[in-house]
């Protein structure tokens, strides 16, 4: 076990050199001049674009942009600068404070709600309750994040402190604390939300027949000990699979919900960086985005092992 | 495979709730008829036999029928013609439903049922592609990756993590200057989607066949011989479709609802082709103001959804051996 | 306060965007100020006087000092102009300084080097007086002189290496009503605090004393914190808020005239299909602007109907005939001119321009019965790459704000002949008769008479038609329960000093 964790991540420097390398040539491959985008619909002064140019080395091939960046993280621990001459570290530590708080907001949500209305729909299957989560995780995936957020807001966020006078859910930001992530983790979950609640309950309805849940149940174990400790526990690794892939997503992937709740994080920096081609800034997000998930995929593959007994690891 | 006795459990009531007469219904019936069946069938043709008498197959298949015939011959379902722009007026923008136009109208004033239609076909093509090639591709990278382990599971599992850290915006923007006027829209989209889609498929039969390949039949059918490929597609891809089959019935949805983010990168549908993520995204700013816009399509996409998700739970149910 | 996120770090030579713009009018007093009439007003000068409109003496009002205690000297207006012309310092505002004669030595143009650092137009006569000499007589210079890259800056700004620190950019120090609490960590703080001035000579705000800037990357999301409440004033409500908005703010709604204008873009230079004026009369004609202004714009836009937009001097209400909608004429005059059965539209997806180009396009299909194909670029500038590279060849939409407030900004970067290239005249028009007007007007003894050669130049304009004017903007704001007085000046910025407490 010991030695395959190690392993493992040993494996994770080549991982993260292919990717800075990857992205670095993406975005460099991407039509359109950075410069010149940075002023909108004028166009910019010939000569202050050139100054600019140089003075971000962007007239240089690409493996010396490259060069200079790589070795500014690895000998200088420096990330570069992004066009505001903003250093991007300043830049990340603040952000991915903001979209770790959201990301595991919403992973705890759609674990909770997703695991739990799977669970319901398995054991009514085929009934009206099955049915009916059936159709409200429909929803989920159908209508837009936008939607379901701007609504919530409303709702929760404006209207019910209006009705009520109760200042439950903040309207935007990160001024009430905790509390601030409650709307927005859900509203970033949804379509997650729909995903666990079908691979639960196909996963549960699944392990139910297996021989020995059967075992189980006519040894005369409780019927909540034989769906707790027997049915659940196989049945879990297809969902940890799928939170683990999807922790990553959540972290990159919120522009809208960080968007809608005002909440400055990485999704939009990294929309925002892409759009401007500040390399850096991407090449900063994206390492410690593929450092996190191959975090999380390690622990899920580690998991396997405590879930199921008989999966090894040397 | 695994003992098709249908559970007994005198004197314990729980055992009725816990397996539903639906599920012991038809093993029971099979069970009685297996004796003609097992000896030539194999086990695709099985499965079909089995399909034919199931009636969410029969419906599921029937909603995929209509959704085919209206993106083929939208005109069957409405006479006005949404791509003819005198169709549109944009004095009545946002109005409620009226005769003629039972559904309303778009923000442009457009007639909302007629777009539904006509919008069905690229959305069910970019939907239909998208989850075949994402399923294909990660379901058997994910099934080679998890039986041979070793090098092949690291260098595919390494290579998904890098897939998995590029951001969709970035990919999308990256496709679309690559391919831009060599490649139609549609084909764009279904690029895009695919290679941003797959790691998810591979990680999730990746989990499956790990579980799967460790247990009695496996090992059984290896002792007795049997080819890597035999093991592969005959004894772990049955056996770990399951959550292959959720996750790609509930991925055909978010492609076609995702499709119209990537229009917003100039890589999706383009006015004046029409589709259900388009007019989604494109109602979605005036939700507030007018909801039917959003709505109608929406509802049309979780049909859809819907259709595949109860014909992907018969398959399944009918390849699975446990139900035999 | 709602804004967006400034562009760059808090510098006044560096910033020509409107959100880092609003910031720092609030920190820093310009020399003039605009009154009712919309009429350039000395703020921080005591007086701006020439004779030839080509030498112009600035006096500056003493008692104005930095926020950190030391007087504001003509040296220091001295120093932020030089700072910003100079090419190396690869300022935004650079362009700003183009009329100053000696700009050509400190910003010699592409692949060359300065060979002086300041500027020979400028000259610093006492403490309080500056001297500035342009290159040709300029009669809206006055007005240019409001403008955020006009502000001063004190000599601590610059580091050992004679450029702007960091330091500076995060806690800029201004001379005027406010003065930062602490330095913005730009990308990462939510806010930009600020509190009154104690030593600031001119009008203050009666009854509070702090001013705080929310940074939303949404407007939708600012106007529900409005609702809540937990925001005072937001300056740019959304289209969709704006039927709510007239209804749970009632008199505290505003909707005011705003100096920008949207067109739609003709490239005449590179395609030959619109090179007869009636074909683009007819496109003009054929469009609905009002409807347009009306549903897809919730009247946050007004139809244009003149180059020269109603928040300026110089506007004439229908003064564009071919901007009235008339489908019928249309149709036959596109016909009798043989234009293209096909139409590009192009326009940037990032602006939310999507929903009126489209209703252009259906406009355009139904009325003259052509094909038109609206064509999405992830930015404004692939537009012009692409136009370049003659890649694309069709109609593009195009925005302009202006630089000062003058009905010349209008005219000149646009549609002059050396502004193609280098300025924003990206469809590459080019009359003589136009240029000559535009001449007259710059050189005459005062604003007033330039005005009238501005309008005759804005005639022809309006003949030839080589963008086609589709809305003016419209400023929609709204405040809170808990303030009032809330009033816009010409640059849009609020008049922070009268808003007072509700």
């Amino acid at each position: 076990m010991g030695r395959y964790v190690i392993r493992r991540l040993i494996q994770a420097i080549p991982v993260l050199l292919g990717a800075t390398l990857l992205i670095f040539c993406i975005v460099f491959a991407l039509p359109g001049d950075p410069i010149a985008a940075l002023f909108g619909d004028k166009r910019p002064d010939p000569a202050v674009a050139e100054v600019l140019r140089e003075q971000y080395h962007l007239n240089d091939p690409l493996l010396l942009q490259y060069w200079y960046y790589i070795s500014g993280v690895l000998f200088r621990g420096d990330f570069g600068v992004n066009f505001a001459d903003v250093p991007v570290s300043q830049i990340m530590v603040g952000k991915f404070q903001i979209t770790l708080n959201l990301a595991l907001t919403a992973l705890v949500m759609e674990a909770f709600i997703g695991v739990g209305l799977g669970l319901w729909a398995a054991l009514r299957r085929g009934k009206a309750t099955d049915t009916m989560i059936l159709a409200s995780t429909l929803l989920l995936i159908s209508v837009p994040t936008l939607v379901t957020g701007f609504v919530l807001q409303l709702l929760l966020g404006v209207k019910l402190k209006e009705w009520t006078g109760l200042d439950i859910f903040p309207v935007a930001g990160t001024f009430a604390g905790w509390r601030s992530y409650v709307l927005p983790g859900f509203v970033l979950a949804g379509t997650s939300i729909a995903y666990l609640t079908r691979l639960t309950r196909t996963s549960l309805v699944e392990t139910l027949r297996a021989d020995y849940i059967r075992t189980a149940t006519a040894k005369g174990l409780s019927r909540r000990r034989v769906i707790g400790r027997h049915g659940l526990r196989n049945a879990l690794i297809p969902l940890v699979t799928y939170l683990g892939a999807d922790l990553g997503n959540l972290m990159g992937g919120a522009v809208i919900t960080e968007t809608i709740f005002n909440l400055q994080g990485i999704g939009n920096q990294l929309f925002t960086s892409v759009y401007l081609r500040e390399q850096p800034v991407v090449v900063g997000i994206v390492t410690v985005l593929v450092l996190i998930y191959i975090l999380a995929n390690l622990v899920v593959d580690l998991l396997y092992a405590v879930l199921d007994p008989r999966i090894r690891y040397e | 495979m695994s003992n098709p006795t249908p559970p007994v459990g005198p004197g314990l009531p729980e055992t009725q709730t816990l397996v539903p007469d639906t599920v012991t219904e038809p093993a029971k019936q099979r069970a009685g008829k297996q004796a003609k069946a097992a000896r030539s069938a194999s086990l695709w043709t099985d499965a079909w036999y089995d399909l034919r008498r199931r009636p969410m197959f029969i419906i599921s298949m029937i909603i995929i029928l209509i959704l085919l015939i209206m993106s083929f011959w939208p005109s069957l379902f409405t006479s006005v013609d949404p791509y003819n722009a005198r169709t549109c007026d944009l004095s009545t923008a946002r109005q409620g439903p009226s005769p003629g136009h039972l559904f309303g109208r778009d923000n442009l004033g457009c007639d909302v049922y007629a777009r539904t239609i006509y919008g069905a076909r690229n959305s069910i093509v970019i939907g239909v592609f998208t989850t075949l090639i994402t399923t294909l591709v990660g379901g058997l990278l994910g099934i080679v990756a998890g039986f041979r382990s070793g090098v092949v599971d690291t260098v595919s599992s390494r290579l998904t993590e890098i897939f998995f850290a590029i951001p969709p915006i970035l990919g999308a923007l990256l496709i679309a200057a690559t391919f831009r006027g060599r490649a139609n829209s549609i084909m764009l989209v279904i690029i895009a989607l695919a290679v941003l889609g797959w790691p998810m498929t591979f990680r999730i039969m990746r989990a499956a066949v790990i579980t799967a390949k460790n247990q009695d039949f496996v090992i059984a059918a290896r002792a007795l011989g049997a080819g890597a490929g035999r093991i592969m597609f005959r004894h772990l891809l049955p056996n770990s479709l399951a959550p292959v089959i959720v996750v790609a019935t509930i991925n055909l949805g978010t492609f076609i609802a995702a499709e119209a983010a990537l229009s917003f990168l100039g890589v999706g549908v383009q006015s004046p082709d029409i589709s259900w993520g388009l007019m989604i995204a494109d109602a979605r700013n005036r939700f507030l103001e007018a909801s039917l816009p959003l709505v109608f399509p929406a509802v049309f996409l979780s049909i859809t959804v819907l259709a595949f998700i109860m014909m992907g739970d018969a398959v399944r149910d009918a390849l699975d051996p446990k139900l035999r | 306060m709602e804004i967006g996120e400034p562009q760059e770090l808090l510098n006044p030579q560096n910033t020509t965007e409107t959100e880092g713009a609003e910031v720092l009018a609030a920190v820093f007093s310009p020399l003039v100020d605009y009154d009712e009439n919309k009429q350039p007003i000395e703020e921080a000068a005591e007086s701006i006087t020439t004779t030839d409109s080509k030498v112009w003496t600035i006096k500056l009002k003493s008692g104005y000092t930095w926020h950190d205690g030391t007087p504001v000297t003509a040296a220091d207006y001295a120093r932020a102009w030089n700072y910003a012309a100079l090419q190396d310092n690869a300022m935004s505002s650079s362009y700003f300084f183009g009329r100053v004669d000696g700009y050509e030595d400190v910003h010699p143009g592409e692949g060359k080097t300065p060979t002086t650092k300041e500027m020979k137009g400028l000259k610093v006569v006492d403490d309080s007086t500056l001297e500035v000499t342009l290159t040709a007589p300029f009669s809206q210079f006055k007005t240019m002189l409001g403008y955020t890259a006009f502000y001063p800056m004190p000599a601590v700004a610059l580091g050992s290496d004679g450029k702007i620190t960091t330091a500076y950019g995060e806690k800029p120090i201004g001379q005027g009503l406010f003065k930062l609490d602490k330095p913005y960590k730009k990308g990462t703080d939510p806010t930009i605090e600020m509190s009154v001035y104690d030593k600031f000579t001119g009008k203050k705000p009666t009854g509070w004393t702090k001013l705080q800037f929310k940074v939303y990357t949404s407007s939708e999301t600012a106007w529900n914190d409005l609702q809540a409440e937990n925001l005072d004033i937001h300056d740019s409500l959304p289209a969709t808020a704006i039927s709510t908005a007239k209804q749970v703010l009632g008199d505290r709604y505003f909707d005011e005239p705003d100096a920008s204008i949207g067109y739609i873009g003709v490239p005449l230079k590179y395609n030959k299909d619109f090179e007869n004026v009636d074909v683009r009369r007819a496109i003009s004609m054929a469009i609905d602007r009002k409807t347009i202004a009306d549903t897809v714009f919730s009247g946050t836009r007004s139809p244009a109907d003149d180059f020269i937009n109603p928040a300026i001097p110089g506007y004439r209400q229908g003064a564009c005939t071919a901007c009235t909608y008339n489908p019928a004429e249309a149709k036959k005059l596109y016909e009798s001119a043989g234009g293209p059965k096909t139409i590009e539209l192009g326009y940037n997806a990032d602006g939310g321009h999507k929903e009126w180009i489209e209703a252009v396009a259906n406009n355009l299909r139904a009325n003259l019965g052509i094909e038109v194909s609206p064509k999405p670029f992830e930015k404004f500038q692939g537009i012009l790459d692409a136009l370049d590279a003659k890649e694309y060849t069709g109609l593009f939409r195009m925005g302009w704000s202006i630089d000062y407030p003058s009905a010349e900004n209008y005219l000149t970067p646009i549609f002059n002949t050396g502004a193609i290239g280098t300025g924003s005249n990206y469809g590459g028009y080019s009359n003589k008769d136009f240029d000559e007007l535009m001449a007259k007007g710059d050189q005459a003894a005062d604003a007033a008479e330039g005005l009238k050669f501005y309008q005759q130049a804005d005639d022809i304009l309006l003949k030839d038609l080589p963008y086609i004017p589709i809305y003016f903007y419209r400023s929609n704001f709204g405040h809170s329960t808990k303030v009032k007085n809330v009033k816009l000046n010409l640059l849009n910025q609020i008049n922070w000093a009268d808003v007072e407490k509700a």
